[in-house]
Parts: C-alpha cells; sequence; structure tokens
C-alpha cells in the first residue's frame, strides 16, 4: 500500500482542442506527463478525447483527479469536461476543483502569472525542465506545452493544500486536546 | 479508489532519464520502441535478460521498476515462508533434524521481514 503522501493524483488541464496531463504519486514524483491534441479536418485523430482520458484512469488507477475551477466553459471544453467526469464516475475517481487563486497560493514567491510558476515548477520538478518552454510574445499563440505547466501547476497546488489541510486539522486537534 | 503501486514504473523512469522508447529499445537490443511500448503498457512482462538490461540502462533495481508486481510477489513469498515455517516446526524428518533451527532463523530474519520492509 501507498503511504498517504504518496497518494497518486491526475492532474488535467483542459483546452477545447487538447489536453494536458500530468501523473503524480506524492508531490514530488511524477509519473507521466504529455499532451493530448485532438485537430478538427482532415487530421482529426480516429481516437476521441473520452477514450483517451479513460486510458490515462486506466493506465495511473488514480485516486483523485484534479481540474481547474472555472467560472465560463467553451462548448468543446465543457464537453470534455463531461465527458471526463462521467469516466470518472463511472470508475468512482473523486474530481477535484481548483480555482486559479488556489494555484497561485501554492507559489507564494512566483505567482506574478504563469510564467513565472512555470519557471518555479521547472526548478521544484526538474524532469519538467527540458519542457519548458519560452516566455511568449505578444503576437505569438501560446506553447503547446504550457498546458503541461498548468496541470503541474494544479497537482503541486492540490498536494500543498492537502498539506495544509492536515497540518490545520492536527494543531486544531492538539489544541482540543490541550 | 486505489492506493496500491503500479505494477511497473518503466516509463516513470524513462521519462525521467530523458531517453525515448527507441533509444531505450537500441539500449535494450531491439530494432523498435515498440517492445518497450508493450512493456510499458503492461501488455506483455519483459524475459529476464531484458529486465536485467531494463535495470542496467535506466540505473534502477528491478524491484523498483516493478514495483508493483514485487509487492504482489513478495507477499506471496512471505504467506509461503510462514507456512514452510510452520511445516518445518512440526515436521519430524529422519535427516537433517540439525538443520531445521537454522532454516527457521533464517526464514524469520530473512524472508519474512525483508517482504514486511518492502510493504
Amino acid at each position: 500500500m501507498l503511504h498517504q503522501n504518496e497518494k497518486r493524483i491526475l492532474a488535467i488541464d483542459l483546452r477545447s482542442r487538447s489536453f494536458g496531463f500530468v501523473a503524480f504519486e506524492g508531490p514530488t514524483r511524477l509519473l507521466d506527463w504529455g499532451v493530448k491534441s485532438f485537430r478538427q479536418g482532415v487530421n482529426e485523430p480516429t481516437i476521441p478525447a473520452s477514450e483517451k482520458l479513460a486510458a490515462l484512469m486506466g493506465d495511473f488507477s488514480p485516486s483523485t483527479i484534479v481540474l481547474r475551477k472555472r467560472d465560463s466553459d467553451t462548448k468543446k471544453r465543457a464537453e470534455m469536461r463531461n465527458a471526463l467526469v462521467r469516466e470518472a464516475t463511472k470508475r468512482r475517481i473523486p474530481v477535484r476543483l481548483l480555482s486559479r487563486n488556489g494555484v497561485k497560493n501554492a507559489f507564494p514567491d512566483c505567482n506574478r502569472n504563469k510564467y513565472t510558476i512555470a519557471a518555479a515548477l521547472a526548478k521544484q520538478l526538474p524532469e519538467l525542465a527540458p519542457k519548458l518552454p519560452a516566455v511568449r510574445k505578444i503576437w505569438k499563440s501560446e506553447d503547446y506545452r504550457m498546458s503541461i505547466f498548468d496541470a503541474a501547476a494544479l497537482g503541486v497546488a492540490y498536494f500543498s493544500r492537502r498539506n495544509q489541510s492536515q497540518t490545520e486539522s492536527f494543531s486544531t486537534r492538539r489544541a482540543v486536546r490541550n | 479508489m486505489t492506493s496500491h503501486k503500479l505494477a511497473n514504473y518503466l516509463r516513470a523512469y524513462r521519462k525521467r532519464s530523458g531517453l525515448s522508447q527507441s533509444e531505450v529499445a537500441y539500449l535494450l537490443g531491439y530494432k523498435t520502441g515498440a517492445h518497450v511500448s508493450r512493456y510499458e503498457r503492461r501488455r506483455h512482462m519483459p524475459p529476464l535478460r531484458t529486465a536485467l538490461a531494463f535495470q542496467a540502462a535506466l540505473g534502477t533495481p528491478l524491484s523498483e521498476l516493478y514495483a508493483g508486481t514485487y509487492e504482489s510477489v513478495a507477499k506471496q513469498v512471505m504467506h509461503r515462508a510462514q507456512t514452510l515455517a510452520v511445516q518445518l516446526q512440526t515436521r519430524n524428518p529422519k535427516r537433517g533434524k540439525s538443520l531445521i533451527p537454522y532454516k527457521l532463523q533464517w526464514l524469520t530474519e530473512r524472508c519474512v521481514p525483508q517482504a514486511l520492509r518492502k510493504n
């Protein structure tokens, strides 16, 4: 059995035509990471997003799936989210949502923007360093690899939040005892 | 909900090393990365020589590369060791009686605690 601190989670950053994922086993151990994209038109992949999400859940059998909490969703992202939640419910895997502020709070010294968070993540998790894209120029579109860092930030934020709540509950218990 | 270890961590260690499947395949002596992909996705179990090549290529012991499989095998061995210890205590053989305490000591010191330590 795995220790509670080595809990296996799957952090997913959903986009309208792709999703980035990072599988964690504990806050510092990465199992897998990558981006799956779903182009339109002649290059449309034959395997739909829902199947790829299901395959990921099957491969890692995570105890939790972490997603970004959003106020509004585009139609395609909502479809993908629904497919994911359906698959997770089928496998009895809880889905946790983290807001943007929740992610920022996990990186107190470097939360100016997503690029500073990505740079902090590359230091924290050296396996991801080769994937770190250059800071986007204003006239360029975002690098597809940023999706991996967004997902990794979700995972790290989830663990730090969990640790905080555990410490809080521990200190409350001690205070009640005393 | 599961909290058991994965059957293998080949993909995690390979990605940590930065090597591609075809590069690892070359190190293992295969022509393409197809075999590596099958081993990573738990479709096939590698033969002993390939498993040892994985250990040499990724610089990680087999018990860590195949942590989940090792865990289940270790549990079975522990269970059998306990049964064997009981059998040895109850058995009354004509030959090799003097070896029994040594065997029991070996089983309790090596087999049982080793399996427990890994869990």
